[in-house]
């Protein structure tokens, strides 16, 4: 089941959720346990079973390595089996091509289980006892399938004890509106017009259509993954508990660095806390620095695909970082315009290496973003005219909402009526966008 | 009452689906259209509709109605007449027959300045990259059958006003009227229902175009994982479509036409080298649709 969808939002909210808020405190976990079986096994029932093994083995290894405190070899021996069994997991089901039925939420589930046994070692939080309590924890169903990657240390006390309030649930409601109204509005919109560039063959694309396809893929996985990550948190809200943020307006940042720190937090700080940091981090040298960032880059390369132009994209990043490590962060932060200039080439271009997996249409595309021949033939550039008609009024908004402007607004706002009256009206035109399109796939038979 | 001043977001959403859920039951509420304004008019409409009803009011039938219905029998006798024209065996490829007047021919662009193009968004495709600009195009993506007498799909050059396929056609005149249509409309109805409001339309084309011969083109084919993965938009669909539009051809001034010969595989699906989608030409393939219209122009010999 994904969020966006009619059966989540008006069979599985209503009758979840009722269900829980009428059990006592005590039952709770147990409830959002049962539903988040339910909720998975919707969407992937295959998976269940090793999922399940997955969190049973990580639950048992945390026990084990708890309760070994003091022979500090052994902790080690332990916590090794438990990274190489989930690292296994991971890597046969991404590299195996064959199987392609990868379970959902593995990238996700995998970095929390590895978290939780690196804490429970590390001597940062106590190992669950309860089991049932763990299974909440791990198949808690707002964050299974796309995160945000929480430690098991946030949400800890509220496993035991939480209090929910109709304001609690206000607020959640209201976040999960708007990441839903992302989702559907902006980041499908824009999934739309990456898909007619894509049917026009980058061959043909001018110069300025080009751009505006880095743009809307751009502004796609960002409203995707950020309005993937508020419904998270609105639903988790809803459930009492406090989920991680993900985003804090990453398109404002001035640098490589600066936009690592605000985009797909949960990952970066994983990445950091638990790869980075033990290699020895920056603490080594400039020489181990740097090796350790290239192995960071290789990682969260590869953790987003296996085919080449995820490497690619990684190791752009890695080089980008190492050069403002060096010295060229220091030449952005002396502008605001270099930062804009700079920032402005490496978003849009980093994405479409993201978004293309064939090498020959990567470097198609690059070509024709970088062809000013186009412009010598006004009459090709009636492409972008085109497509703007369609998208340009959504792409607008897209960018506007990615400044911070709505949140500063949203902040200010958030108690007022008429908030809740655009957000309602939000609601109800994303649902409708969802309904025709899902009721009548034939209406989207677009051709 | 507080709770509206505490929870707002809560309680409207509460409200409004009350509203929504009866109004969904009730049968008033039927996303048909990907508009979100005309949805709402269509909505508003049916419930007024249901008002009147309820009032008491009797809905008699208009004088209007009454002279559409006497039309349509009209209608339906002619067009039987039409198919009594010599039929050809229907093989998959049907090959272009002419009659003694006409003959099958390379034409030049000349060729093309009398000729309009009707269709969905493949014939879009050839307007905007097969360099036609001699050509007429009265295209739009999602285009159907049903759209030809009351979607406003035409802008007139000077005054910018928006006009019908039909209206376009009583304002002008052609000599080759090129229809590709028929994959939309795929996913509602049957074929039965499609090709009786198919030859409604191509009666009218003939009678607003009458020093015009009508080209029939058929529907080109989708790739091979779109054909092997659709249970409604494959080939074995089209082909059925494609046999049904073949038959009205009277190869006197109404032509059957099929390009899928240049552009499939040896399976006869879409050739997926020339498309991303399944679905449409990609802009550089195009030509070859661009191309085999050129080689196969339908021209009059006396």
């Amino acid at each position: 089941m994904i969020f966006n969808s009619i059966e989540f939002i008006f069979y599985f909210i209503p009758i979840f959720f009722s269900i829980y808020y009428i059990c006592p405190a005590k039952g709770r976990n147990f409830v959002l346990l049962a539903g988040s079986f339910v909720f998975y096994a919707w969407g992937d029932i295959y998976s269940l079973p090793i999922v399940v093994l997955s969190a049973f083995v990580n639950y048992s290894f945390g026990s084990i390595i708890e309760h070994r405190k003091e022979r500090s070899a052994m902790r080690k021996v332990w916590l090794f089996l438990a990274v190489i069994f989930h690292v296994g997991v991971f890597c046969m089901f991404r590299m195996g091509n064959i199987l392609s039925i990868m379970p959902l939420g593995l990238s996700f589930y995998t970095f929390q289980a590895i978290s939780y046994v690196a804490d429970v070692y590390l001597g940062k939080i106590h190992a669950e006892q309860s089991p049932i309590g763990y299974f909440t924890y791990f198949f808690m169903f707002p964050k299974f399938v796309s995160g945000p990657i929480t430690r098991y240390g946030e949400i800890q006390t509220a496993l035991e004890h939480r209090k929910i309030s109709p304001l609690q649930v206000e607020e959640g409601l209201k976040i999960f509106a708007i990441g839903l109204g992302g989702k559907v509005l902006i980041a499908d919109q824009m999934g739309k017009l990456w898909n007619a560039i894509q049917t026009v063959g980058f061959e043909s694309i001018s110069m300025p259509l080009a751009w505006l396809g880095a743009i809307a893929v751009s502004l796609q996985i960002y409203f995707d993954f950020q309005g993937y990550s508020l419904m998270a948190i609105g639903l988790g809200r809803m459930l009492g508990f406090k989920l991680p943020q993900n985003f804090r307006q990453p398109y404002t940042s001035g640098s490589v660095t600066e936009f690592w720190r605000n985009w797909h937090m949960t990952l970066s700080l994983w990445f950091r806390d638990y790869v980075y940091i033990p290699l020895g981090g920056s603490k080594k040298g400039v020489f181990r620095t740097i090796c350790n960032l290239l192995v960071v880059w290789v990682l969260t390369g590869l953790w987003h695909g296996t085919t080449g132009n995820f490497l690619l994209w990684g190791i752009g990043f890695f080089i980008l970082l190492t050069l403002e490590k060096l010295f060229l962060k220091k030449a952005l932060d002396a502008t605001i315009l270099l930062k804009r200039v700079y920032m402005f080439f490496v978003i849009p271009i980093s994405w479409i290496v993201f978004s293309i997996t064939d090498a020959g249409e990567l470097y198609t595309y690059l070509q024709r973003m970088f062809d000013v021949t186009s412009f010598y033939d006004m009459a090709n550039l009636w492409d972008v005219v085109y497509y703007l008609k369609d998208y340009g009024w959504t792409a607008l908004f897209g960018l506007v909402l990615s400044t911070t402007l709505p949140s500063k607004v949203y902040e200010k706002c958030k108690k007022h009526f008429v908030t809740a009256v655009i957000l309602i009206l939000l609601f109800w035109l994303s649902v409708y966008y969802i309904m025709s399109a899902e009721s009548n796939p034939f209406l989207y038979s677009h051709f | 009452m507080r709770y509206i001043k505490k929870c707002p977001f809560l309680i409207l959403l509460i409200w409004t689906s009350a509203i929504v859920v009866a109004l969904h039951y009730g049968g008033y509420m039927n996303p048909d259209t990907d508009n979100v304004l005309e949805f709402l008019r269509d909505t508003v409409g049916k419930m007024q509709e249901n008002v009147k009803e309820h009032s008491g009011q009797n809905i008699q039938l208009s004088e209007e109605t009454e002279n559409m219905l006497v039309e349509s029998e009209e209608e339906a006798t002619g067009i039987a007449d039409a198919q009594m024209q010599d039929e050809l065996p229907q093989e998959e490829y049907e090959e272009i027959v002419v009659k003694p007047q006409y003959e099958l021919r390379m034409v030049d662009d000349a060729y093309f300045e009398d000729a309009v193009f009707i269709g969905d968004s493949r014939t879009v495709g050839l307007y905007q990259y097969g360099n036609m600009t001699q050509a007429t195009f009265y295209a739009e993506t999602g285009y159907n059958i049903y759209k030809f007498f009351d979607g406003k799909i035409v802008t007139v050059p000077d005054s910018g006003e928006k006009i019908t396929v039909e209206e376009a056609l009583m304002r002008n005149q052609y000599k080759k009227v090129y229809l590709m249509i028929g994959i939309n409309e795929m996913g509602r109805g049957t074929l039965e229902g499609f090709m009786e409001e198919y030859t409604k339309v191509v009666k009218r084309i003939k009678e607003l175009q009458p020093d015009a011969i009508i080209i029939l083109e058929a529907i080109m084919k989708v790739g091979k994982e779109k054909s092997d993965s659709d249970d409604i938009f494959n080939n074995v669909n089209i082909t059925k479509r494609n046999a049904a539009i073949a038959e009205l051809a009277d190869n006197e001034s109404i032509f059957y036409f099929d390009m899928n010969p240049a552009v499939v595989d040896e399976d006869g699906n879409l050739n997926a080298e020339y498309s991303f989608d399944g679905i449409h030409l990609k802009a550089q393939y195009v030509q070859i649709w661009k191309d085999y219209l050129y080689a196969n122009g339908i021209v009059r010999t006396e």
